[in-house]
């Protein structure tokens, strides 16, 4: 039983120490007008680095 | 591990066995981001990168972890949970190391999170490929080969519908028709195309 607890929490601790340091890690400046692109419009995903 | 099984694998995936077509996963990027056929070539280089990528790592922590120890009740999860920290891991490599890849892949790396393939995939290759008796590099080298297949025919299926598409907005379409109806209509004429290819292997 310990087993599948231990390997989920540590597979979401990496998820999570993961995306923090995407997060930390700034988009190029040349790269920040691609938020206009059409492609955004149909995207809601929470982890988008390109959110506003 | 012959080139005949790699070859096998890759027309199997690809043409016969289409993800989009065949299996009806990832309709969302499928219909979402094929209006213009450069979106369409950078999402399916996105998505090739991360299916090859995923299904290795998660074939292995089935084979080498989730069935070793008795839990492989717990492999969607844990498929999940992976795929959405490769895509981190990647996103963050690209662009520390390469703009002009992140140029190209850096927009639709997180929609890939959220795009059924890729666990469709992962989980496929689980299903259909592994067996208790099967050695681990031998299975690892199919899955591979599978998921380089599946990629490939997603990139050939998007860049087709969007190219398709293109053609249309260009096209003298009723005003019914116009948009997402038209479209839908291609993708049930492109599946019946690719059923006529059911007997090549």
């Amino acid at each position: 039983m310990l087993v599948p607890i231990l390997l989920i929490a540590s597979l979401v601790s990496i998820y999570i120490g993961s995306y923090m340091l995407n997060k930390k890690i700034p988009v190029p400046n040349e790269f920040k007008d691609i938020t206009t692109s059409e492609s955004c419009k149909t995207c809601h995903n929470f982890s988008c680095a390109y959110k506003k | 591990m012959s080139f005949t099984l790699f070859a096998t694998a890759i027309i199997s995936a690809m043409l016969i066995n289409n993800v989009i077509l065949m299996q009806f996963l990832g309709i969302c990027p499928f219909l979402g981001v094929s209006k213009k056929s450069s979106a369409a070539i950078g999402m399916s280089a996105a998505v090739l990168f991360v299916m090859v990528i995923s299904s290795a790592i998660t074939y292995s922590l089935y084979d080498l972890v989730l069935y070793k120890y008795g839990i492989p009740y717990i492999s969607t999860i844990a498929f999940i949970l992976v795929i959405a920290s490769l895509v981190q891991f990647v996103e963050m490599f690209i662009k520390k190391t390469s703009k002009s890849l992140y140029k190209s892949l850096g927009i639709y790396l997180p929609l890939i999170t959220t795009n059924c393939a890729i666990l469709g995939i992962s989980e496929g290759n689980i299903t259909n490929i592994w067996t208790e008796t099967m050695p681990y590099w031998q299975g690892l080298f199919i899955a591979v080969s599978t998921a380089l297949g599946t990629g490939l025919g997603f990139g050939l299926i998007i860049f087709a519908f969007s190219s398709i598409r293109e053609k249309l907005e260009a096209s003298n379409v009723p005003d019914a028709w116009k948009g997402v109806p038209i479209s839908l209509v291609v993708a049930g004429i492109m599946s019946l195309a690719f059923l006529g290819l059911a007997g090549i292997i």
